[in-house]
């Protein structure tokens, strides 16, 4: 009778076992070392590039110093406009020591501070160290920027101060801003290239022990970039909490590429999330957790760049002129954002609600 | 059980022995890895145990020494020094520290709570005679075992039966663990977890106490806890577990090794009609626990989604939440609106665990709505809220009504109607 028990129970638990084994889907596939080190290599290709564009206008700045004409100028303002494409991509995924290291504000610290570049100027810093000295907002590419678009006049005028009497220590200044960028950038490129590592081998480096801490990172870095995107560059302009557009908040408002910044952010992340055919990002682990969250994003990152695009330049007058865009923008982005936050975190698990103070 | 029977202390003391040290850990590990500075003194805010808002945030001194009286305490109660003053002392530091902000409330910090608080009522430590009546070693077993049950029944829903949600999330996260990572993401292993997490919750306490189970049964709860403490951050919960679950033993099971009248042991007379009033405190503080986790039936809807009555209900591990909270304010004498991102004042931890908890989402509009009507002299402000939520991988959903002005709503027991309808769909 006992033997006859014994052969009962172990048939229920095989024929559970079976039933289990066949109800259930089949394990999905673990993309994320693969994605990781796509990622990590995506933001390598854009700082590399800005590294070779942050010489390319440190170069054209010496141009226009040695001859200040409208063509040398036209070459520097193409030359700071050249730069801003690949450090925007890459500042799309604020982490490692882009942030941790404070690069971000260092190379980019906006909206730009006129009183604090003029003061800058004005204090007549002729040294790396003396650059040193000065805070973040009155150096970087906003102050680069500032120096080369004329904030009230045109270009003919901008010129004349280079050909002025202070125009050489105009142009030595500008010149050390922009040498200073290209230094930030080459230490951002060596820090990148530690950092890189150490994410590439996420699951047995020391900053990256798991794969999924990995993730983690890449994932919060992704949300603070397109919050960066839809906070301070389209909500924080329309001044809403003062009831009056804010053209002072607008990023790159001497060049008048502020949407173009913001699209390029987007598009870093469109490259994070998306990757190409041969190193695909993101999306190839989400997609094998749940092909509806992908389609999820996919369809809010197409609203967002469209929304994006709708909006007419410059962004400086659209906050006045149509604010309804700017507001539609905003949202568009900020809905991409929430579907990251909470679809994609909650089903890679992201947001643990367990941490290492508590414990269930 | 026969209430005249006296049975040897052994087991409680221990249960104490282990409980204090671990105490003693636990304070040192916090201060060591400073987060008495990031938790309790760096932020700005505290959000508040309901009832206990009097609890402020205490002086950085005073901060500091709760947690010497507290690992002071945990080594004098190992130590069985004037164990219920040293129990006292503990419970109240613990206490103390607990309550600064309901951010951190963890399931585990509320049993150690009632622990310590059945350890004053009911010293761990044997009478003058060496022994204990057998009704004490029953409270602290029904105290220690109350948390396994209650665990177990919170488990019997569908996401964790019939998705293995959010055991599948979390599983995944692990594929690439040296050796079993391929197969922790086999989606059968995930409800082989789940359906046995259950049965281990529900059966492990019986299974202890019989003694032909027993060792098989303290195997799998060493097993069981090593295993979640590898896999999940869950601090030193495992450990008060693992030592916790050695009271089901036999009560003269250390006497292999601890002899008796030990240094440990500390007899103590006693005055029994206050030692049985006491130990009817004990009684009602179980009882209390046992009904707390039932109010969840009072609130319509999905206690995983809306969290009416999680707390102290020893719902452990069971849900994966991921949300975003924006709150948008009006000022009734401006006109004006704009938005508050509640990460600009909050540290992220704070703002992670808002992001899912309604009464913490209205726990802050209501500070905000203080906040800029004293910044902001005249104005009348409302708060309303954008809070969306995804359950266990679903598409997120608004967990707030976006309407409401939350500076018009009140913290209670009474259900909410201004949070929203959870998701009915099952998860991905």
């Amino acid at each position: 009778m006992n033997r006859m028990k014994t052969v009962g129970v172990a048939g229920v638990l095989v024929v559970g076992a079976l039933g289990v084994g066949v109800a259930c889907p089949e394990a999905a596939p673990d993309h994320r070392a693969e994605v990781v080190a796509n990622v990590a290599q995506t933001v390598a290709v854009d700082l590399d590039q800005a590294l070779v564009n942050a010489g390319a206008l440190r170069e054209a700045i010496g141009e226009l110093c040695a001859q200040p004409d409208p063509t040398t100028l036209d070459g520097a303002q193409q030359a700071w406009m050249d730069l801003r494409a690949p450090w925007k991509r890459a500042l799309a995924l604020p982490f490692g020591p882009i942030v941790d290291d404070g690069f971000d504000g260092a190379i980019d610290f906006w909206p730009a501070r006129p009183t604090s570049i003029e003061g800058a100027l004005a204090g007549g810093a002729s040294s790396q160290a003396d650059l040193d000295a000065l805070g973040v907002a009155s150096k970087g590419m906003p102050a680069i920027e500032y120096l080369l678009w004329d904030p009230l006049g045109s270009d003919p005028a901008l010129l004349a101060l280079y050909t002025a009497a202070e125009g050489p220590q105009r142009c030595a200044h500008v010149g050390l801003l922009a040498a200073d960028v290209e230094l930030r950038l080459t230490e951002l490129d060596t820090a990148w290239g530690g950092f890189a590592e150490q994410f590439e081998q996420a699951g047995s480096s020391e900053l990256f022990p798991t794969l999924a801490r990995a993730i983690d990172s890449l994932l919060n870095a992704m949300i603070a970039g397109l919050h960066d995107i839809d906070d301070p560059k389209l909500l924080a302009p329309l001044g809403q909490a003062v009831g009056v557009a804010q053209p002072d908040l607008v990023e790159s408002r001497f060049s008048d590429r502020s949407l173009l910044d913001a699209r390029d952010g987007l598009a870093g992340f469109a490259t994070a999330y998306l990757g190409s055919e041969s190193a695909p990002g993101l999306t190839l682990v989400v997609a094998s957790e749940s092909g509806e969250v992908d389609r999820r994003v996919r369809a809010a990152l197409a609203a967002a760049e469209q929304a994006l695009a709708d909006v007419p330049e410059p962004l400086r007058t659209a906050i006045v002129d149509s604010p309804e865009l700017v507001t539609a923008a905003e949202q568009a982005v900020h809905e991409l954002r929430t579907v990251l936050t909470t679809d994609v975190a909650s089903l890679l698990g992201v947001t643990v609600s367990l941490s290492d103070n508590d414990g269930d | 059980m026969d209430r005249g029977r006296r049975v040897d202390a052994a087991s409680l003391v221990v249960l104490r022995v282990a409980i204090g040290s671990l105490l003693f850990a636990s304070a040192v590990r916090f201060g060591a890895r400073g987060w008495i500075d990031e938790l309790l003194l760096a932020p700005s805010f505290h959000f508040h145990y309901w009832g206990f808002a009097w609890v402020g945030e205490p002086a950085p001194w005073l901060a500091h020494a709760l947690f010497v009286v507290l690992a002071g305490s945990g080594l004098a109660l190992a130590a069985g020094l004037a164990t219920r003053l040293s129990a006292g002392l503990a419970l109240l530091s613990f206490a103390w520290i607990e309550l600064i902000d309901l951010t951190y409330y963890l399931n585990h910090y509320y049993f150690l709570t009632c622990l310590l608080a059945t350890f004053v009522l009911v010293p761990p430590r044997p009478e003058a005679d060496g022994l204990v009546p057998v009704w004490k070693l029953w409270l602290v077993r029904t105290q220690v075992g109350l948390v396994y049950v209650l665990a177990g029944v919170a488990k019997l829903g569908s996401d964790w039966l019939l998705h293995a949600q959010p055991l599948d999330i979390w599983l995944a996260r692990h594929a690439d663990l040296p050796g079993i990572g391929r197969w922790i993401t086999e989606p059968w292993l995930a409800y082989a977890a789940a359906w046995t997490g259950a049965a281990f919750d529900l059966l492990v306490v019986p299974a202890l106490l019989w003694p032909r189970t027993r060792v098989w049964a303290y195997a799998a709860v060493v097993g069981f806890h090593v295993a979640t403490g590898l896999l999940f951050p869950i601090g030193m919960f495992p450990w008060f577990m693992i030592a916790g679950a050695t009271i089901f033993f036999a009560p003269q099971w250390p006497r292999v090794w601890l002899a008796k009248r030990s240094p440990f042991d500390r007899p103590h007379p006693v005055n029994p009609p206050i030692e049985a009033l006491l130990g009817g405190l004990a009684a009602a503080l179980i009882v209390v626990q046992l009904a707390l986790p039932w109010r969840m039936l009072i609130y319509p809807g999905s206690t995983l989604w809306h969290e009416q009555g999680a707390r102290y209900g020893y719902r452990v591990m069971l849900v994966e939440k991921a949300g975003l909270v924006e709150y948008r304010v009006h000022d009734r004498s401006t006109g004006r609106h704009w938005r508050v991102d509640p990460a600009d004042e909050l540290t992220a931890l704070q703002t992670r665990m808002l992001s899912s908890q309604p009464d913490m989402i209205l726990q802050y509009a209501h500070h905000l709505a203080e906040r800029l009507e004293h910044e902001l002299p005249g104005s009348a402000i409302e708060v309303r809220v954008d809070a969306f939520v995804s359950l266990h991988g679903r598409p997120h959903r608004r967990l707030i009504d976006p309407e409401v002005d939350l500076v018009g709503e009140h913290d209670g027991l009474a259900p909410k109607p201004w949070i929203l309808a959870g998701p009915e769909q099952p998860p991905p």
